[in-house]
Protein backbone atom coordinates (compact mmCIF):
# COMPACT_ATOMS: atom_id res chain seq x y z
CA UNK A 1 0.00 0.00 0.00
CA UNK A 2 1.35 3.25 -0.80
CA UNK A 3 1.87 5.85 2.01
CA UNK A 4 2.56 9.64 2.45
CA UNK A 5 6.06 9.38 2.02
CA UNK A 6 6.06 6.95 -1.08
CA UNK A 7 4.26 9.37 -2.99
CA UNK A 8 7.15 12.30 -3.85
CA UNK A 9 9.19 9.50 -5.39
CA UNK A 10 6.89 7.97 -7.79
CA UNK A 11 5.33 11.19 -8.56
CA UNK A 12 9.23 12.76 -9.74
CA UNK A 13 9.93 9.71 -11.65
CA UNK A 14 6.72 9.65 -13.50
CA UNK A 15 6.60 13.49 -14.32
CA UNK A 16 10.35 12.84 -15.53
CA UNK A 17 9.19 10.06 -17.95
CA UNK A 18 6.58 12.40 -18.99
CA UNK A 19 8.55 15.76 -19.70
CA UNK A 20 11.26 13.24 -21.75
CA UNK A 21 8.21 11.74 -23.48
CA UNK A 22 5.18 13.82 -23.76
CA UNK A 23 3.08 11.52 -24.95
CA UNK A 24 -0.65 11.52 -23.67
CA UNK A 25 -0.38 7.85 -22.41
CA UNK A 26 2.18 8.89 -19.85
CA UNK A 27 -0.77 11.16 -18.57
CA UNK A 28 -2.33 8.21 -17.60
CA UNK A 29 0.33 7.53 -14.68
CA UNK A 30 -0.49 11.11 -13.58
CA UNK A 31 -3.77 10.19 -12.68
CA UNK A 32 -2.46 6.88 -10.78
CA UNK A 33 -0.52 8.73 -8.60
CA UNK A 34 -3.50 10.92 -8.05
CA UNK A 35 -5.26 8.08 -6.82
CA UNK A 36 -2.25 6.92 -4.73
CA UNK A 37 -1.95 10.12 -3.14
CA UNK A 38 -5.70 9.96 -2.11
CA UNK A 39 -5.27 6.87 -1.09
CA UNK A 40 -2.63 8.50 1.86
CA UNK A 41 -4.98 11.06 2.47
CA UNK A 42 -2.89 13.94 0.44
CA UNK A 43 -4.86 16.93 -0.46
CA UNK A 44 -4.61 19.09 -3.22
CA UNK A 45 -2.22 20.94 -1.08
CA UNK A 46 -0.14 18.71 -0.54
CA UNK A 47 0.60 17.34 -3.75
CA UNK A 48 0.90 21.42 -5.25
CA UNK A 49 3.82 21.38 -3.01
CA UNK A 50 5.66 18.08 -4.05
CA UNK A 51 4.94 19.25 -7.71
CA UNK A 52 6.98 22.23 -6.81
CA UNK A 53 9.78 21.19 -4.85
CA UNK A 54 10.53 18.80 -7.56
CA UNK A 55 9.94 20.64 -10.62
CA UNK A 56 12.39 23.58 -8.38
CA UNK A 57 14.92 21.03 -7.08
CA UNK A 58 14.85 18.46 -9.41
CA UNK A 59 13.82 19.44 -12.89
CA UNK A 60 14.51 23.27 -13.61
CA UNK A 61 18.16 23.42 -11.63
CA UNK A 62 20.42 23.79 -14.71
CA UNK A 63 17.87 24.80 -16.96
CA UNK A 64 18.11 27.54 -18.95
CA UNK A 65 16.25 30.18 -18.69
CA UNK A 66 14.48 30.42 -21.90
CA UNK A 67 13.59 26.52 -22.07
CA UNK A 68 12.21 26.59 -18.23
CA UNK A 69 8.84 28.06 -19.54
CA UNK A 70 7.93 25.16 -21.76
CA UNK A 71 8.53 22.56 -19.09
CA UNK A 72 6.62 24.23 -16.07
CA UNK A 73 3.71 24.45 -18.57
CA UNK A 74 4.30 21.32 -19.09
CA UNK A 75 4.85 19.72 -16.02
CA UNK A 76 1.45 21.84 -15.08
CA UNK A 77 -0.66 19.58 -17.48
CA UNK A 78 1.30 16.27 -15.99
CA UNK A 79 0.26 18.43 -12.24
CA UNK A 80 -3.60 18.67 -13.50
CA UNK A 81 -4.36 14.86 -14.88
CA UNK A 82 -2.40 14.04 -11.36
CA UNK A 83 -5.29 16.14 -9.59
CA UNK A 84 -7.64 14.94 -11.67
CA UNK A 85 -9.24 11.77 -8.99
CA UNK A 86 -9.21 14.32 -6.29
CA UNK A 87 -11.19 16.44 -8.13
CA UNK A 88 -13.80 13.42 -8.92
CA UNK A 89 -13.69 12.80 -5.08
CA UNK A 90 -13.98 16.48 -4.34
CA UNK A 91 -17.59 15.97 -6.01
CA UNK A 92 -18.44 12.74 -4.47
CA UNK A 93 -18.21 14.10 -1.54
CA UNK A 94 -20.16 17.27 -1.78
CA UNK A 95 -22.59 14.62 -3.64
CA UNK A 96 -22.68 12.48 -0.40
CA UNK A 97 -22.69 15.72 1.84
CA UNK A 98 -25.83 16.66 0.35
CA UNK A 99 -27.69 13.63 0.61
CA UNK A 100 -26.27 13.25 4.21
CA UNK A 101 -28.06 16.83 4.70
CA UNK A 102 -31.10 16.48 3.23
CA UNK A 103 -31.68 13.41 4.84
CA UNK A 104 -30.35 15.16 8.26
CA UNK A 105 -33.71 17.87 7.39
CA UNK A 106 -35.98 14.94 6.25
CA UNK A 107 -34.98 13.02 9.89
CA UNK A 108 -35.29 16.06 11.74
CA UNK A 109 -38.89 17.51 9.85
CA UNK A 110 -39.97 13.59 11.12
CA UNK A 111 -38.47 13.60 14.51
CA UNK A 112 -40.68 17.10 14.90
CA UNK A 113 -43.58 15.69 13.50
CA UNK A 114 -43.35 12.56 15.18
CA UNK A 115 -42.25 14.57 18.69
CA UNK A 116 -45.61 16.88 17.79
CA UNK A 117 -47.70 13.89 17.38
CA UNK A 118 -46.70 12.22 20.62
CA UNK A 119 -47.10 15.16 22.81
CA UNK A 120 -51.11 15.64 21.48
CA UNK A 121 -51.00 11.95 21.41
CA UNK A 122 -50.17 12.31 24.88
CA UNK A 123 -52.51 15.15 26.03
CA UNK A 124 -55.28 13.76 24.89
CA UNK A 125 -54.70 10.42 26.39
CA UNK A 126 -54.23 12.74 29.59
CA UNK A 127 -57.68 13.52 28.94
CA UNK A 128 -59.20 10.63 28.30
CA UNK A 129 -57.65 9.81 31.44
CA UNK A 130 -59.55 12.75 32.93
CA UNK A 131 -62.74 11.73 31.77
CA UNK A 132 -62.51 7.96 32.69
CA UNK A 133 -62.10 8.99 36.17
CA UNK A 134 -65.04 11.43 35.87
CA UNK A 135 -67.85 9.00 34.13
CA UNK A 136 -66.18 6.38 36.56
CA UNK A 137 -67.01 8.65 39.72
CA UNK A 138 -70.48 9.57 37.66
CA UNK A 139 -71.33 5.80 37.87
CA UNK A 140 -70.31 5.25 41.73
CA UNK A 141 -72.88 8.21 42.11
CA UNK A 142 -75.59 6.63 40.23
CA UNK A 143 -75.19 3.06 41.49
CA UNK A 144 -74.98 4.93 45.39
CA UNK A 145 -78.13 6.97 44.39
CA UNK A 146 -79.64 3.82 42.87
CA UNK A 147 -79.07 1.75 45.98
CA UNK A 148 -80.30 4.39 48.21
CA UNK A 149 -83.36 4.78 46.31
CA UNK A 150 -84.21 0.82 46.29
CA UNK A 151 -83.18 0.74 50.08
CA UNK A 152 -86.25 3.60 50.11
CA UNK A 153 -88.59 1.78 47.83
CA UNK A 154 -87.54 -1.36 50.24
CA UNK A 155 -88.74 0.57 53.15
CA UNK A 156 -91.95 2.35 51.79
CA UNK A 157 -93.26 -1.09 50.69
CA UNK A 158 -92.50 -2.81 54.16
CA UNK A 159 -94.22 0.34 55.86
CA UNK A 160 -97.23 -0.33 53.42
CA UNK A 161 -97.47 -3.68 54.51
CA UNK A 162 -97.03 -2.56 58.17
CA UNK A 163 -99.64 0.17 57.95
CA UNK A 164 -102.28 -2.61 55.84
CA UNK A 165 -101.43 -5.57 58.84
CA UNK A 166 -101.40 -2.94 61.27
CA UNK A 167 -105.41 -1.62 60.24
CA UNK A 168 -106.61 -5.34 59.68
CA UNK A 169 -104.48 -6.41 63.41
CA UNK A 170 -106.70 -3.04 64.67
CA UNK A 171 -109.82 -4.16 63.48
CA UNK A 172 -109.43 -7.76 64.66
CA UNK A 173 -108.82 -7.30 67.88
CA UNK A 174 -111.84 -4.51 68.23
CA UNK A 175 -113.99 -6.86 66.70
CA UNK A 176 -113.27 -9.34 68.67
CA UNK A 177 -113.76 -7.26 71.63
CA UNK A 178 -116.93 -5.89 70.99
CA UNK A 179 -118.05 -9.72 69.56
CA UNK A 180 -116.70 -12.13 72.03
CA UNK A 181 -115.96 -9.94 75.57
CA UNK A 182 -118.70 -6.96 75.73
CA UNK A 183 -121.56 -8.26 73.75
CA UNK A 184 -121.12 -11.63 75.65
CA UNK A 185 -120.99 -9.60 78.76
CA UNK A 186 -124.08 -8.47 77.93
CA UNK A 187 -125.41 -11.08 76.97
CA UNK A 188 -124.96 -12.52 80.73
CA UNK A 189 -126.23 -8.70 82.02
CA UNK A 190 -129.32 -9.76 79.90
CA UNK A 191 -129.65 -13.21 81.66
CA UNK A 192 -128.68 -11.88 85.32
CA UNK A 193 -131.84 -8.98 84.47
CA UNK A 194 -134.24 -12.17 83.43
CA UNK A 195 -133.02 -14.01 86.91
CA UNK A 196 -133.64 -10.92 88.91
CA UNK A 197 -137.14 -10.46 87.51
CA UNK A 198 -138.14 -13.51 88.59
CA UNK A 199 -136.46 -12.44 91.87
CA UNK A 200 -137.75 -8.99 92.33
CA UNK A 201 -140.51 -9.74 94.66
CA UNK A 202 -138.41 -12.56 96.75
CA UNK A 203 -135.31 -10.35 97.84
CA UNK A 204 -135.07 -7.10 97.07
CA UNK A 205 -131.06 -6.11 99.24
CA UNK A 206 -130.20 -9.47 96.63
CA UNK A 207 -131.97 -7.63 93.77
CA UNK A 208 -130.17 -4.33 94.72
CA UNK A 209 -126.18 -6.46 95.04
CA UNK A 210 -127.27 -7.37 92.12
CA UNK A 211 -127.70 -4.07 90.16
CA UNK A 212 -124.44 -3.05 91.94
CA UNK A 213 -122.59 -5.93 89.91
CA UNK A 214 -124.43 -5.59 86.94
CA UNK A 215 -123.16 -1.74 86.99
CA UNK A 216 -120.05 -2.44 87.76
CA UNK A 217 -120.12 -4.83 84.28
CA UNK A 218 -121.28 -2.19 82.35
CA UNK A 219 -118.61 0.19 83.55
CA UNK A 220 -115.75 -2.31 82.97
CA UNK A 221 -117.15 -2.58 79.20
CA UNK A 222 -117.49 1.18 79.04
CA UNK A 223 -114.11 1.57 80.08
CA UNK A 224 -112.60 -1.21 77.16
CA UNK A 225 -114.37 0.71 74.24
CA UNK A 226 -113.35 4.37 75.49
CA UNK A 227 -109.52 2.33 75.89
CA UNK A 228 -110.53 1.64 72.38
CA UNK A 229 -111.32 4.69 71.29
CA UNK A 230 -108.50 6.38 72.81
CA UNK A 231 -106.03 4.23 71.22
CA UNK A 232 -107.10 4.60 68.09
CA UNK A 233 -107.29 8.35 68.06
CA UNK A 234 -107.93 10.53 71.03
CA UNK A 235 -111.30 12.62 71.28
CA UNK A 236 -109.31 14.92 72.51
CA UNK A 237 -107.37 15.79 69.48
CA UNK A 238 -110.38 16.53 67.80
CA UNK A 239 -112.20 18.18 70.17
CA UNK A 240 -109.84 20.12 72.33
CA UNK A 241 -106.29 20.26 70.47
CA UNK A 242 -103.29 18.94 70.49
CA UNK A 243 -101.73 20.30 73.57
CA UNK A 244 -104.98 18.51 75.64
CA UNK A 245 -104.30 15.53 73.53
CA UNK A 246 -100.37 15.30 74.28
CA UNK A 247 -101.14 15.97 77.64
CA UNK A 248 -103.43 13.37 78.06
CA UNK A 249 -101.53 11.06 76.54
CA UNK A 250 -98.24 12.08 78.37
CA UNK A 251 -100.48 11.38 81.69
CA UNK A 252 -100.75 8.01 80.37
CA UNK A 253 -97.82 7.45 79.71
CA UNK A 254 -96.53 8.75 83.02
CA UNK A 255 -99.03 7.08 84.93
CA UNK A 256 -96.32 4.43 85.45
CA UNK A 257 -94.19 6.44 87.70
CA UNK A 258 -90.62 5.15 85.36
CA UNK A 259 -90.82 8.07 83.25
CA UNK A 260 -91.89 11.83 83.79
CA UNK A 261 -92.99 13.25 80.61
CA UNK A 262 -93.66 17.19 80.47
CA UNK A 263 -95.53 19.02 77.68
CA UNK A 264 -95.02 22.49 76.53
CA UNK A 265 -96.56 24.38 73.67
CA UNK A 266 -97.26 28.15 72.72
CA UNK A 267 -100.75 28.88 72.66
CA UNK A 268 -101.62 29.44 68.91
CA UNK A 269 -101.06 25.67 68.56
CA UNK A 270 -104.56 24.15 68.93
CA UNK A 271 -105.77 26.65 65.95
CA UNK A 272 -103.15 24.17 63.79
CA UNK A 273 -105.56 22.58 60.73
CA UNK A 274 -106.25 18.92 61.67
CA UNK A 275 -104.26 17.14 59.69
CA UNK A 276 -101.14 19.18 60.46
CA UNK A 277 -102.32 18.56 64.03
CA UNK A 278 -102.89 14.54 63.61
CA UNK A 279 -99.20 13.97 62.27
CA UNK A 280 -97.26 16.09 65.04
CA UNK A 281 -99.77 13.76 67.57
CA UNK A 282 -98.23 11.08 65.80
CA UNK A 283 -94.85 11.97 65.40
CA UNK A 284 -94.73 12.70 68.86
CA UNK A 285 -96.86 9.30 70.05
CA UNK A 286 -93.90 7.26 67.97
CA UNK A 287 -91.38 9.18 69.32
CA UNK A 288 -92.72 8.71 72.87
CA UNK A 289 -93.49 4.96 72.44
CA UNK A 290 -89.50 4.50 71.05
CA UNK A 291 -88.60 6.60 74.43
CA UNK A 292 -90.41 4.40 76.51
CA UNK A 293 -89.68 1.09 74.83
CA UNK A 294 -85.84 1.62 74.00
CA UNK A 295 -84.79 4.74 75.99
CA UNK A 296 -84.47 3.92 79.66
CA UNK A 297 -85.10 7.65 79.94
CA UNK A 298 -86.42 8.78 83.11
CA UNK A 299 -87.45 12.61 81.83
CA UNK A 300 -88.64 13.59 78.48
CA UNK A 301 -89.72 17.35 77.88
CA UNK A 302 -91.95 17.59 74.14
CA UNK A 303 -92.02 21.58 72.78
CA UNK A 304 -93.73 23.29 70.82
CA UNK A 305 -92.75 26.55 69.48
CA UNK A 306 -93.17 29.40 66.84
CA UNK A 307 -90.28 29.67 64.69
CA UNK A 308 -89.61 32.63 62.16
CA UNK A 309 -90.21 29.71 59.57
CA UNK A 310 -93.57 28.52 60.94
CA UNK A 311 -92.96 26.02 63.83
CA UNK A 312 -91.01 23.36 66.00
CA UNK A 313 -92.10 20.47 68.15
CA UNK A 314 -88.84 19.06 69.79
CA UNK A 315 -89.15 15.94 71.90
CA UNK A 316 -85.99 15.17 73.64
CA UNK A 317 -85.07 12.64 76.53
CA UNK A 318 -82.38 11.75 78.62
CA UNK A 319 -81.47 8.07 77.77
CA UNK A 320 -79.85 6.30 75.88
CA UNK A 321 -78.55 6.73 72.42
CA UNK A 322 -78.56 5.02 69.41
CA UNK A 323 -77.31 5.05 65.92
CA UNK A 324 -79.75 6.71 64.02
CA UNK A 325 -78.13 6.06 60.40
CA UNK A 326 -77.69 2.40 61.21
CA UNK A 327 -81.83 2.62 62.15
CA UNK A 328 -82.42 4.92 59.29
CA UNK A 329 -80.88 2.37 57.23
CA UNK A 330 -82.35 -1.00 57.98
CA UNK A 331 -83.31 -3.08 55.29
CA UNK A 332 -86.51 -5.86 55.47
CA UNK A 333 -88.58 -3.95 57.78
CA UNK A 334 -86.86 -3.21 60.60
CA UNK A 335 -86.73 -0.20 62.50
CA UNK A 336 -89.54 1.37 60.48
CA UNK A 337 -90.84 4.42 62.84
CA UNK A 338 -88.28 6.60 62.53
CA UNK A 339 -89.70 6.21 58.29
CA UNK A 340 -93.39 6.25 59.31
CA UNK A 341 -92.48 9.81 61.27
CA UNK A 342 -90.28 11.21 58.43
CA UNK A 343 -93.05 10.39 55.89
CA UNK A 344 -96.11 11.83 57.91
CA UNK A 345 -94.62 14.79 58.06
CA UNK A 346 -93.46 14.47 54.46
CA UNK A 347 -97.29 14.79 53.59
CA UNK A 348 -97.33 18.13 55.01
CA UNK A 349 -94.44 19.92 53.85
CA UNK A 350 -92.48 19.41 56.90
CA UNK A 351 -89.04 18.57 57.83
CA UNK A 352 -87.59 15.40 60.15
CA UNK A 353 -84.30 15.44 62.36
CA UNK A 354 -83.35 13.22 65.07
CA UNK A 355 -79.59 13.42 66.87
CA UNK A 356 -79.01 10.98 69.28
CA UNK A 357 -75.89 11.37 71.64
CA UNK A 358 -74.39 9.22 73.85
CA UNK A 359 -74.33 11.05 77.59
CA UNK A 360 -76.75 14.05 75.90
CA UNK A 361 -79.89 11.58 75.21
CA UNK A 362 -82.32 11.84 71.92
CA UNK A 363 -83.58 14.69 70.28
CA UNK A 364 -86.61 14.12 67.78
CA UNK A 365 -87.38 17.79 65.97
CA UNK A 366 -90.16 17.89 63.49
CA UNK A 367 -90.62 21.57 61.69
CA UNK A 368 -93.64 22.53 59.78
CA UNK A 369 -93.30 25.93 57.26
CA UNK A 370 -95.83 28.93 58.23
CA UNK A 371 -99.36 27.79 56.44
CA UNK A 372 -99.19 28.75 52.69
CA UNK A 373 -95.17 28.36 52.95
CA UNK A 374 -93.35 27.20 49.80
CA UNK A 375 -93.35 23.56 50.50
CA UNK A 376 -89.79 22.30 50.29
CA UNK A 377 -89.33 19.72 47.55
CA UNK A 378 -85.90 18.48 49.77
CA UNK A 379 -85.80 15.39 50.83
CA UNK A 380 -86.27 15.85 54.77
CA UNK A 381 -83.52 13.92 55.96
CA UNK A 382 -80.38 14.87 56.69
CA UNK A 383 -76.83 13.85 58.82
CA UNK A 384 -74.87 16.11 60.63
CA UNK A 385 -71.14 15.46 61.91
CA UNK A 386 -70.95 12.32 64.00
CA UNK A 387 -74.20 12.45 65.55
CA UNK A 388 -76.31 10.79 63.35
CA UNK A 389 -79.45 13.49 62.08
CA UNK A 390 -81.87 11.94 60.24
CA UNK B 1 -18.23 12.85 10.83
CA UNK B 2 -20.69 15.36 12.72
CA UNK B 3 -23.06 14.71 10.06
CA UNK B 4 -23.26 10.94 9.92
CA UNK B 5 -23.13 10.82 14.04
CA UNK B 6 -26.66 13.26 13.64
CA UNK B 7 -28.18 11.28 11.32
CA UNK B 8 -27.27 8.31 13.60
CA UNK B 9 -28.70 10.73 16.75
CA UNK B 10 -31.65 11.57 14.32
CA UNK B 11 -32.90 8.01 13.31
CA UNK B 12 -32.33 6.27 16.58
CA UNK B 13 -34.50 8.91 17.79
CA UNK B 14 -37.10 8.69 15.42
CA UNK B 15 -37.26 4.74 16.32
CA UNK B 16 -37.95 5.40 19.83
CA UNK B 17 -40.49 8.01 18.76
CA UNK B 18 -42.19 5.76 16.72
CA UNK B 19 -42.69 3.43 19.42
CA UNK B 20 -43.78 6.04 21.49
CA UNK B 21 -46.09 6.78 19.53
CA UNK B 22 -47.30 3.43 18.70
CA UNK B 23 -47.32 2.47 22.20
CA UNK B 24 -49.98 5.99 22.95
CA UNK B 25 -52.08 5.13 19.94
CA UNK B 26 -52.67 1.57 21.46
CA UNK B 27 -53.31 3.26 25.02
CA UNK B 28 -55.83 5.38 23.38
CA UNK B 29 -57.68 2.78 21.59
CA UNK B 30 -57.98 1.19 24.79
CA UNK B 31 -59.09 4.50 26.97
CA UNK B 32 -61.57 5.67 23.87
CA UNK B 33 -63.31 1.92 23.80
CA UNK B 34 -62.91 1.86 27.87
CA UNK B 35 -64.96 5.56 27.93
CA UNK B 36 -67.14 4.02 25.56
CA UNK B 37 -67.92 1.08 28.31
CA UNK B 38 -68.24 3.67 30.75
CA UNK B 39 -70.16 6.05 29.23
CA UNK B 40 -72.69 2.76 28.44
CA UNK B 41 -72.25 1.94 31.64
CA UNK B 42 -73.56 5.53 33.16
CA UNK B 43 -76.34 5.94 30.87
CA UNK B 44 -77.84 2.63 32.14
CA UNK B 45 -77.47 3.43 35.58
CA UNK B 46 -78.81 7.27 35.43
CA UNK B 47 -81.60 5.47 32.92
CA UNK B 48 -82.29 3.20 36.03
CA UNK B 49 -82.05 5.76 39.00
CA UNK B 50 -84.49 7.57 36.96
CA UNK B 51 -86.46 4.44 36.76
CA UNK B 52 -86.28 4.17 40.75
CA UNK B 53 -86.94 7.44 41.11
CA UNK B 54 -90.38 7.01 39.24
CA UNK B 55 -91.12 4.20 41.34
CA UNK B 56 -90.18 5.40 44.56
CA UNK B 57 -92.16 8.22 44.01
CA UNK B 58 -94.99 6.21 43.29
CA UNK B 59 -94.72 4.13 46.57
CA UNK B 60 -94.34 7.26 48.69
CA UNK B 61 -97.25 8.62 47.83
CA UNK B 62 -99.22 5.27 48.03
CA UNK B 63 -98.04 5.01 51.53
CA UNK B 64 -98.91 8.18 52.11
CA UNK B 65 -102.36 7.68 51.15
CA UNK B 66 -102.40 4.32 52.87
CA UNK B 67 -101.59 6.24 56.14
CA UNK B 68 -104.28 9.08 55.39
CA UNK B 69 -106.60 6.30 54.89
CA UNK B 70 -105.71 4.43 58.24
CA UNK B 71 -105.99 7.63 60.06
CA UNK B 72 -109.39 8.35 58.92
CA UNK B 73 -111.05 4.66 59.54
CA UNK B 74 -109.13 5.22 62.72
CA UNK B 75 -110.76 8.51 63.42
CA UNK B 76 -114.01 6.84 62.31
CA UNK B 77 -113.87 3.94 64.10
CA UNK B 78 -112.75 5.75 67.43
CA UNK B 79 -116.14 8.56 67.00
CA UNK B 80 -118.22 4.94 65.86
CA UNK B 81 -116.99 3.36 69.21
CA UNK B 82 -117.71 6.80 71.88
CA UNK B 83 -120.65 7.91 70.09
CA UNK B 84 -122.55 4.96 69.48
CA UNK B 85 -121.23 1.72 71.43
CA UNK B 86 -119.89 3.49 74.67
CA UNK B 87 -123.70 5.51 74.22
CA UNK B 88 -125.30 2.39 74.05
CA UNK B 89 -123.52 0.83 77.14
CA UNK B 90 -124.24 4.55 78.79
CA UNK B 91 -127.49 4.02 78.50
CA UNK B 92 -127.38 0.13 79.94
CA UNK B 93 -125.64 2.05 83.25
CA UNK B 94 -128.19 4.77 83.30
CA UNK B 95 -130.96 2.44 83.39
CA UNK B 96 -129.28 0.41 86.06
CA UNK B 97 -128.96 3.96 87.73
CA UNK B 98 -132.62 3.89 87.54
CA UNK B 99 -133.55 0.72 88.60
CA UNK B 100 -131.52 0.87 91.72
CA UNK B 101 -133.17 3.69 92.93
CA UNK B 102 -136.73 2.24 92.11
CA UNK B 103 -138.92 1.63 95.38
CA UNK B 104 -138.18 -2.10 96.35
CA UNK B 105 -141.78 -2.80 97.66
CA UNK B 106 -143.36 -1.39 93.99
CA UNK B 107 -142.42 -4.88 92.29
CA UNK B 108 -144.54 -4.10 88.76
CA UNK B 109 -142.23 -0.71 88.48
CA UNK B 110 -139.25 -2.84 89.56
CA UNK B 111 -140.23 -5.70 86.95
CA UNK B 112 -140.95 -2.70 84.30
CA UNK B 113 -137.79 -1.13 84.58
CA UNK B 114 -135.57 -4.35 84.83
CA UNK B 115 -137.42 -5.44 81.58
CA UNK B 116 -136.83 -2.08 80.06
CA UNK B 117 -133.43 -2.35 81.14
CA UNK B 118 -132.87 -5.82 79.27
CA UNK B 119 -134.03 -4.47 76.51
CA UNK B 120 -131.73 -1.44 76.59
CA UNK B 121 -128.68 -4.34 77.24
CA UNK B 122 -130.34 -6.62 74.37
CA UNK B 123 -130.33 -3.61 71.97
CA UNK B 124 -126.40 -2.86 72.71
CA UNK B 125 -125.40 -6.22 72.84
CA UNK B 126 -126.64 -6.40 69.51
CA UNK B 127 -125.08 -2.97 68.41
CA UNK B 128 -121.81 -4.68 69.74
CA UNK B 129 -122.20 -7.63 66.81
CA UNK B 130 -122.67 -4.77 64.46
CA UNK B 131 -119.96 -4.65 61.87
CA UNK B 132 -118.82 -1.16 62.02
CA UNK B 133 -118.24 0.45 58.79
CA UNK B 134 -114.89 1.60 59.90
CA UNK B 135 -114.33 -2.00 60.59
CA UNK B 136 -115.27 -3.09 57.14
CA UNK B 137 -116.37 -6.58 56.97
CA UNK B 138 -115.43 -7.57 60.47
Amino acid sequence: MTTALDVPKLYQTALLAYLKGGRAAQLQAARGIGDQALAADLNALDMAKIHERILIDRILTGVPVRRQASIIAKAGAFFAAAMNPAGSTARYTRDAISRLRSSVESLSQRTVELAAANLALSIEVTQRKAAEATLKQSEQRYAKLLDQSDRLQDQLRHMSRQILSAQEEERKNISRELHDVIAQTLTGISVRLAALKKEASIDADGLQRNIVQTQQLVVKAVDVVHRFARELRPAALDDLGLTPALRAYAKHLSAGGKIQVRVTAYRGVDRLKTTDRTVLFRVAQEALTNVVRHARAHQVEVLIKRTRSGMRMEIHDDGRAFQVERVLQARHGKRLGLLGMRERLEMIDGTFAITSAPGKGTTVTASLPRNGATPRRKRSTSVRHGKATA
Amino acid sequence: MSLLQLTRGLKRRTVTLNATNRLLQHELVQSRSMEKTLQACCGRHEKLWKESRLVQSDQRRLTHRMMAVQEDQRRHLSRDLQNDRAQSLLGTHVRLVALKLTDRKDTKRLKDGIDSTQRVVTASARSMRRPSRALGRS
